[in-house]
């Protein structure tokens, strides 16, 4: 999941602490929230299958290739695509291990620090630092 | 003393939950010598639990869940579905736990509702009799303000600690609201400024839902531990009271409570405070039936659960070219009374205007709704965050009967018991106030250039008041002037369950002056009572007669 995760997010490998919140975020995802353990694991066979390979074995320049020729970085899924029959993996992917990775990413210090926050929410610091403009 | 559950059979006064009200009055009888018991249906939260907890919340999780499977369980009816998840808490310092800290006392015309507007009725006690106990809640929560506010009422004490200073965001605000002619003053906050009753300074977490470092005013950090150290307060922690039991001369004697295991569990007191919130302090006397009381304890007037009031909320938002650096602090600091102030009420409520500093979506929530991915999205993401400003408006509502707390026998909680159905809605009184503040908002974005200005769905607040009210006609109230419910002498009701109108203030710095004086109500009539026993005196009051 890191692997394809740092192709969503960054379109580069994450450094250690970045990996380290996806794991956090996959964690705690796939053991508070029923049915995204299983979503993972399909994710993940998916990706397994479409690469011939363990898809975190292949450079990043080969993984994000992979993943725009099966479409698997656009989670904007058109109607007639929910009524054909086959890619339902894929779909389900899209759909919704997409948008949990990016979003549980950007809801890590990652994300706080991609808008330029060195505190955020649940980071205690300095109290005036909230009356004046970000650094 | 944390007592063991089963250690305690008797006591002097026995105060259901631990919360805002029951916090306070724990501490406020036993520091005058009176033996306090206090049974707490959640846990004792320790604040060093509370990085995690803090962090679950930035995920979006609510900790202060109970941990008993359905304890909290309840169902919704009316055109508004009152939802409790959020906005209760179970637990020692009950919904202190989680507030948001804004102590704001009524003002005068507050009390006086049919007096002046002709709608709801008036307190049976006045600003000027409450004004020394805001003062003192004041102080032993630790309030951090300015006396900055044009239309607040006249106050005889000073505010103990310095006000947080504005924020980025404020400065938009006070340039547009100086255009308009609307004043725009601080928001008095429980919550350390600097330094203040053995609790660190606010250190701008950014998560006042829960409050990692005790800087936020909660019972459980503010009152229960002085109380526990007066030597005469035991609390019993996850400890349900399931009903209280009343004998043939209107007085309670004893209260039924219950752990996980569900073993039934006694305890006899002479006075029984019930604190725990409007809701749960509602159902418990409707479960305390008996046959002197069929429609519930102390529910001759039937009006226990009737008049459930909260404050509808909306926000109004709008787009700004500018940054202005939201979520640095969990918390606003600034606001306006404008339109709480004196107006006519008779067909429209009061309403308030609170300047967000955590407005528009997060980075977690731009991400994956941009539609980019790889090295485009980060750039997305910053071009998008921090340019939303954001006003909550805070609306009175008026008492209504058709807004209920009752029992639902159909569903059933972790011990078995009905669980509480909330009837809420609103109507035209609470709506017509709620438009105008919806174009008082727009006014002031409109004027800082916004654009995309919208008002978000109808919510609200976390108050849970008026299903117990108090008034000088046991015909049409619950409790006296002093909470001791009329036709229950040696029982006291506290508790936002107590307020006869609400305006739209939050209601806990009243909550908090009611408690106290309550207290010191008890105290007297138990002092009374002793001195009764010594030599009898004629005017001991019945209900404490030996």
């Amino acid at each position: 999941m890191v692997a394809f995760t740092a192709v969503l997010v960054e379109g580069r490998e994450l450094a250690v602490p970045e990996a380290g919140y996806v794991v956090e975020h996959v964690t705690d995802r796939a053991g508070k929230t029923p049915g995204y353990l299983s979503l993972y694991r399909k994710t993940a066979g998916l990706l397994d299958r479409l690469a011939d390979a363990p898809f975190e074995s292949l450079p990043l320049k080969q993984r994000a290739s992979l993943m725009v020729r099966h479409r698997l970085t656009d989670s904007d899924v058109r109607i007639r695509e929910y009524l054909l029959p086959w890619d339902r993996e894929a779909l389900a992917v899209r759909v919704l291990a997409v948008p949990d990775l990016i979003g549980g990413y950007y809801l890590s210090p990652a994300g706080w620090a991609a808008v330029g926050y060195e505190a955020f929410p649940s980071r205690c610091g300095d109290l005036t630092r909230y009356t004046s403009a970000e650094a | 003393m944390e007592a063991a559950p089963d250690e305690v059979r008797e006591t002097e006064v026995c105060i259901i939950g631990a919360g805002a009200a029951g916090g306070i009055m724990a501490l406020e009888l036993a520091r005058r010598g009176i033996r306090v018991v206090v049974l707490e249906s959640g846990p004792r939260h320790d604040l060093a639990l509370r990085g995690g907890y803090s962090r679950r919340f930035a995920r979006g999780e609510n900790p202060w869940l109970s941990p008993l499977a359905g304890i909290d369980r309840y169902t919704t009816g009316g055109s508004v579905g009152y939802r409790l998840e959020w906005n209760r808490a179970r637990g020692v310092g009950g919904s202190t736990l989680h507030w948001e800290g804004t102590t704001l006392r009524l003002r005068a015309d507050d009390f006086r509702m049919r007096t002046l507007h002709g709608v709801a009725e008036d307190w049976p006690i006045s600003y000027e009799e409450i004004e020394p106990y805001f003062g003192r809640a004041e102080r032993a929560l630790g309030v951090a303000g300015t006396p900055d506010d044009p239309w607040a009422s006249a106050r005889s004490t000073a505010f103990p600690l310095p006000p947080f200073p504005l924020s980025f965001s404020d400065g938009f605000f006070a340039g547009a609201c100086r255009k308009l002619d609307i004043a725009l003053h601080h928001v008095p906050q429980a919550r350390n400024s600097v330094a203040y009753g053995g609790r660190s300074p606010c250190h701008a977490c950014g998560t006042c839902h829960v409050c990692p470092t005790g800087a936020k005013a909660s019972t459980d950090l503010t009152h229960i531990p002085q109380a526990i150290a007066t030597g005469h307060a035991d609390i019993v922690t996850e400890a349900t009271a399931l009903r209280l039991e009343a004998d043939g001369s209107s007085q309670v004697r004893s209260v039924v409570y219950a752990r996980a295991d569900r073993r039934e569990r006694r305890l006899s007191a002479r006075i029984f405070v019930v604190a725990a919130g409007g809701v749960e302090t509602a159902r418990l006397l409707l479960l305390s039936a008996s046959p002197a009381y069929p429609r519930g304890l102390g529910n001759r007037s039937g009006l226990i659960g009737r008049y459930f009031t909260s404050h509808p909320m909306i926000d109004v938002t709008g787009r700004v070219a500018e940054r202005v650096y939201p979520y640095r602090i969990g918390f606003s600091t600034a606001m306006s009374s404008q339109f709480a102030a004196p107006r006519d009420r008779g067909r429209r409520g009061a309403f308030l205007l609170e300047f967000q500093n955590s407005a528009g979506p997060l980075p977690g929530q731009i991400a994956p709704a941009s539609g980019a991915w790889g090295q485009a999205l980060g750039p997305r993401v910053r071009a998008e965050f921090g340019r939303t400003l954001g006003i909550r408006i805070y609306a009175e509502q008026l008492p209504d009967a058709a807004n209920t707390v009752t029992l639902n026998s159909g569903v059933t909680d972790y011990f078995g018991n009905p669980v509480p159905h909330i009837t809420y809605g609103i109507g035209a009184y609470e709506r017509a106030a709620l438009k105008e503040a919806e174009q008082v908002a727009a006014r002031i974005l409109a004027t800082l250039g916004a654009e995309d200005i919208r008002s978000g769905p109808l919510g609200y607040a976390s108050h849970q008041l008026g299903t117990h009210r108090m008034g000088s006609d046991p015909a049409s109230s619950v409790v006296d002037a002093n909470l001791r419910a009329h036709d229950v002498p040696n029982l006291y009701l506290v508790g936002g369950g107590t307020f006869v109108t609400v305006s739209s203030s939050p209601p806990t710095l009243t909550i908090a002056a009611l408690a106290i004086r309550t207290a010191e109500h008890i105290a007297e009539v138990y002092r009374g009572q002793h001195t009764a026993r010594a030599a009898p005196r004629a005017g001991a009051p019945a209900a404490l007669a030996p």
